[in-house]
């Protein structure tokens, strides 16, 4: 669980998020909606610890492993896919297994011929999948993911949603997304508007 | 821990392939700096070991000559003469005791006398304790001492002088000789000093002998021993000589020489000394030093700056890779040692380069000491250590700053 207690962020002038007290329950998938500038972005950067809250609090009633992709690629354009697992590996201090693990993530995102290939090689859409299979490389609690389906076609998209229906059962999303989320998943939507966080009926 | 080590250079690999332009040129400044470092020091040590040598250790520079006395209400100067040596020995030690200055005579036979070569000698010597003006541990009496000469014995036609009413003459020579004869060093303070030596040639050179051979050809010449004509010349006879050629003063301590020398001029003495001539060359000498110190300096720290500048410019541009590393999940303790393991490797060889380059191009193109090579070898790679150790601080620095304003940095967010 996962608790907001009066989340404010400005950035000089401009108010962002102006004071959200929500909880997000463990184990569901959270899907927030909002127009662009609504400060969806920067609530997850903070909740991914990237940026601190200009006051408020949050809590987790215990330690939890955050996983964050966010909508910018966060890659090196001159390493492989592959050399990308092996940092991601070396920097969760990964055992053996996420060997097998990271070929079958790739695969299932439908990206297991490009392990060889460089990053400044692949589009747009094949990027965002590499993001996701970093993210879900690491065990974790909690994914955080920002626009997960961008530059996706429908059918990558479908793979994408799968593939996080499968590798995130149990634990907890936060998603912001402007596509829609399949109803697949056990959702609880929220709206980010004016700086707060309301929840949809 | 091992483990993660290897993970940190596996990484830091990753990191190092990914060289842009700024590292390389950071790389290359720091290598210049390093080297240029190294032969500023290498020819800064030169200098001043030339200069310790040609200057500081120069013994003729200790050396201060009186040949002449200005007498109150005289026009001319008189020579000096046997009086001369206890009054100026006795002049310092009561004003300058402190500097340890003792006074020799040079003594001279002002007449040529040929010798088995075909030269006419200028005999000269110096008192028995005062060999070591011409670099001498000891003089033999059967020995004839020279700048230049290739013989290994010499035979000197002593004339005999006979008094007449006209003056002096000579129509008989007595024939003396040495079996040895020994090659004066250039650098004896004699030498260096009687530049009219420099100017030898057939007609003329000078030739030193221990001070009893030139007591005996003195004795031969006027057909008398030598206390006789000492007395002679000190009841004012004229014997057409002057045996005294000037008193040779050694001051041990080159910066007592122009306070010695001060004294001795304010006690009506002429003095001539090297270091004189070299007060205006060595005011010039230092102004152009410190003007080449001061360039020098202001140069090796804009090379190092620029290389420390170079290494800045590539960490700011590397503050990407930095943030994406600490989203991938390293700490940024572990951050930042990528970055030094990223750097590592090319420091290394960098200081061998530089301690390598010093030891060979100090012993071989410099011929300095190897105590100094060594020590400017450790100077050289202690550079490139230090640089190395205040870029790894800056990139802990830089890894610890907040993850949202190191990716705002980021060109890789493509």
């Amino acid at each position: 669980m996962i608790i907001l207690q009066e989340l404010r962020k400005r950035y000089g002038g401009r108010e962002v998020l102006s004071g959200i007290s929500v909880t997000f329950q463990t184990g569901l998938v959270h899907v927030i909606t909002g127009v662009s500038g609504s400060g969806k972005t920067t609530l997850l950067q903070i909740l991914a610890g990237y940026d601190d809250p200009t006051s408020g609090a949050i809590q987790m009633q215990k330690p939890l492993r955050l996983e964050y992709a966010p909508q910018d690629f966060l890659l090196f354009s001159n390493l492989t896919v592959w050399q990308h697992m092996q940092l991601k590996a070396a920097a969760r201090h990964l055992d053996e297994g996420w060997y097998e693990r990271a070929q079958r993530l790739l695969a299932d995102l439908g990206m297991a011929s490009y392990a060889r290939s460089r990053i400044s090689m692949l589009s747009g859409g094949e990027r965002r999948r590499i993001q996701l299979a970093l993210a879900l490389l690491a065990p974790c609690d909690v994914l955080l993911l920002d626009e997960p389906t961008s530059n996706l076609d429908a059918m990558a998209s479908e793979h994408v949603w799968a593939t996080l229906a499968r590798e995130g059962a149990g634990k907890t999303m936060i998603i912001c997304s402007h596509a829609p989320v399949p109803e697949q998943f056990r959702l609880v939507r929220w709206q980010l508007r004016g700086g707060l966080l309301d929840g949809e009926k | 821990m091992g483990r993660n080590d290897e993970h940190l250079r596996s990484a830091a690999r990753m990191m190092r392939a990914k060289a842009p332009i700024q590292f390389r040129i950071a790389v290359a400044t720091l290598f210049v700096a390093a080297l240029a470092l190294s032969t500023l020091g290498l020819f800064g040590c030169r200098v001043a070991q030339d200069a310790k040598r040609q200057f500081a250790m120069n013994p003729a520079l200790h050396v201060i000559l009186v040949n002449s006395v200005s007498l109150e209400g005289q026009e001319l100067p008189r020579h000096v003469d046997w009086q001369d040596r206890e009054r100026i020995q006795q002049t310092l030690d009561q004003s300058f005791p402190n500097a340890g200055a003792r006074a020799w005579n040079v003594y001279q036979i002002n007449f040529g006398i040929t010798d088995s070569e075909g030269y006419t000698d200028w005999v000269e010597s110096v008192d028995r304790d005062a060999t070591a003006l011409l670099g001498l541990a000891q003089m033999r009496n059967d020995t004839a001492y020279t700048p230049s000469s290739k013989a290994s014995r010499l035979m000197l036609y002593v004339p005999a002088v006979r008094q007449t009413r006209g003056g002096y003459e000579s129509d008989r020579r007595t024939p003396m000789a040495f079996s040895r004869v020994e090659r004066l060093s250039r650098q004896a303070p004699l030498v260096t000093l009687a530049s009219a030596w420099d100017a030898e040639s057939l007609n003329g050179r000078p030739l030193f002998v221990s001070y009893d051979t030139y007591r005996t050809i003195l004795a031969r010449a006027f057909g008398q021993p030598f206390p006789d004509l000492i007395r002679a010349l000190a009841r004012g006879r004229d014997l057409g000589i002057e045996p005294i050629a000037c008193v040779a003063v050694y001051v041990p301590h080159l910066a007592d020489v122009d306070q010695v020398a001060s004294i001795l001029t304010a006690h009506h003495d002429n003095v001539a000394y090297a270091l004189g001539v070299f007060q205006q060359l060595s005011s010039t000498w230092r102004n152009g030093a410190r003007l080449a110190v001061g360039f020098i300096a202001v140069m090796l720290m804009a090379t190092c700056l620029s290389a420390w500048l170079a290494f800045r410019g590539d960490l700011r541009r590397s503050r990407t890779d930095l943030g994406i590393l600490r989203h991938f999940g390293f700490s940024f303790r572990e951050v930042a040692r990528i970055y030094h393991l990223r750097f590592q490797r090319t420091f290394l060889v960098c200081a061998g380069v530089t301690a390598v380059y010093t030891l060979v191009a100090g012993a071989l193109l410099f011929r300095l000491p190897a105590y100094v090579c060594v020590a400017l070898a450790c100077v050289g790679a202690g550079f490139v250590g230090l640089v190395s150790m205040a870029l790894a601080r800056a990139a802990r620095k830089t890894a610890v700053i907040q993850l949202s304003h190191l990716l705002r940095f980021s060109k890789e967010m493509e």
